[in-house]
């Protein structure tokens, strides 16, 4: 998160950032980010099978939607910096959609994220 | 011996005389009318002439094949008298008489020839199920003809979509631009199921919520701890 919040007020008037507490009170969560003195992040609790059936199975997943919420990139972990690319396109065409060869590379890396130890 | 000459020669001229007088008394009177039993007899004798000329009219074959059985049968005797009897009476109406008689003919014809019916029965019968057989299959083609016209439905309404496609387009384009429908599912490029979060300050956000704002979301689930 410490990462995101160093760009994601770069895209605040574009893209909503939601900060989804894994198993949590949504209120734990936006303590968080008052204590830390984030910007620009909405805190959030799921409701009923959320996270199942959009199969997040580990914190900080991170997924991105476009305008008519297609799953624009999708990362289980890691590193956040690369995010700012895909925000662009949003920034720019918030119906931006991937092509075929993004939606496999991508499906190659989630398969290798899923391998990762938690 | 001459008187007795005389005398039975006037007898016998009184005889010739009265005779003579019998014979102009009964040549003036007017001759009796004959009696309806006299009338019956006379025509008797001319009835089988009007039977055959008032059976001949109907044209109905069984009539014409009664007439000609009835003499071969004893039963025409029978007839006959019952026949002349409404004909007596009704002379003066022969149309009357004709059904009378017609009615009676087919009756006897029907009685007498019980062989000729069952021929013009499967006469008939073959001729009334030969045509339906035909008409039955005649009808089934029929089911092609509207297979056609409902073919013929789709070159309709495909003449119809122009109008209607051209008007679309413009407003679409000004709006948002066309993208396909994606699948549902949670991989990139797929459409996620729907989903809700509830807010800190209790209300409630569905991923239908989100499509309709129309703005892009980003998503981390994190955990405090």
């Amino acid at each position: 998160m410490q990462t995101l919040n160093t760009f994601a007020a770069d895209y605040a008037g574009d893209i909503d950032f939601y900060i989804v507490s894994f198993n949590e009170d949504a209120a734990i969560i936006a303590d968080y980010i008052a204590d830390r003195n984030y910007q620009g992040f909405i805190a959030a609790q799921p409701v009923g099978t959320m996270l199942s059936d959009l199969k997040v199975t580990r914190q900080s997943t991170m997924m991105a939607l476009n305008a008519q919420g297609r799953i624009l990139h999708r990362q289980t972990s890691g590193d956040a910096a690369q995010w700012p690319a895909y925000l662009d396109q949003l920034s720019a065409n918030p119906n931006y959609a991937p092509g075929p060869s993004d939606a496999q590379q991508q499906q190659q890396q989630r398969q290798q994220d899923l391998q990762l130890p938690s | 011996m001459a008187r007795p000459k005389l005398i039975t020669g006037l007898l016998a001229a009184g005889l010739i005389a009265g005779a003579v007088l019998t014979a102009c008394q009964q040549a003036e009177t007017p001759a009796p009318t004959p009696t309806g039993s006299d009338a019956v007899a006379a025509a008797a004798t001319t009835a089988p002439a009007v039977v055959a000329t008032i059976a001949a009219p109907p044209p109905a074959a069984a009539v014409a094949a009664a007439t000609v059985a009835i003499p071969d049968t004893p039963a025409p005797p029978a007839i006959i008298p019952a026949t002349l009897s409404a004909i007596t009476p009704a002379a003066a109406l022969p149309t009357a008489t004709l059904s009378a008689i017609s009615a009676t003919a087919a009756q006897a014809a029907t009685a007498l020839l019980p062989t000729t019916p069952p021929v013009a029965s499967t006469t008939v019968a073959p001729a009334t199920s030969v045509p339906e057989s035909p008409t039955v299959a005649a009808t089934p083609v029929v089911l092609p003809t509207v297979a056609p016209a409902a073919t013929a439905l789709p070159t309709a309404t495909a003449t119809a979509p122009p109008p209607t496609a051209t008007p679309l387009p413009a407003p679409t384009a000004t709006t948002a631009p066309p993208t396909p429908s994606a699948p549902e599912g949670t991989s990139v490029g797929e459409t996620p199921p729907a989903f809700a979060m509830l807010r800190v300050d209790g209300s409630e956000l569905t991923s239908g919520d989100l499509a309709a704002a129309g703005r892009p979301v980003f998503m981390m689930y994190f955990a405090t701890w």
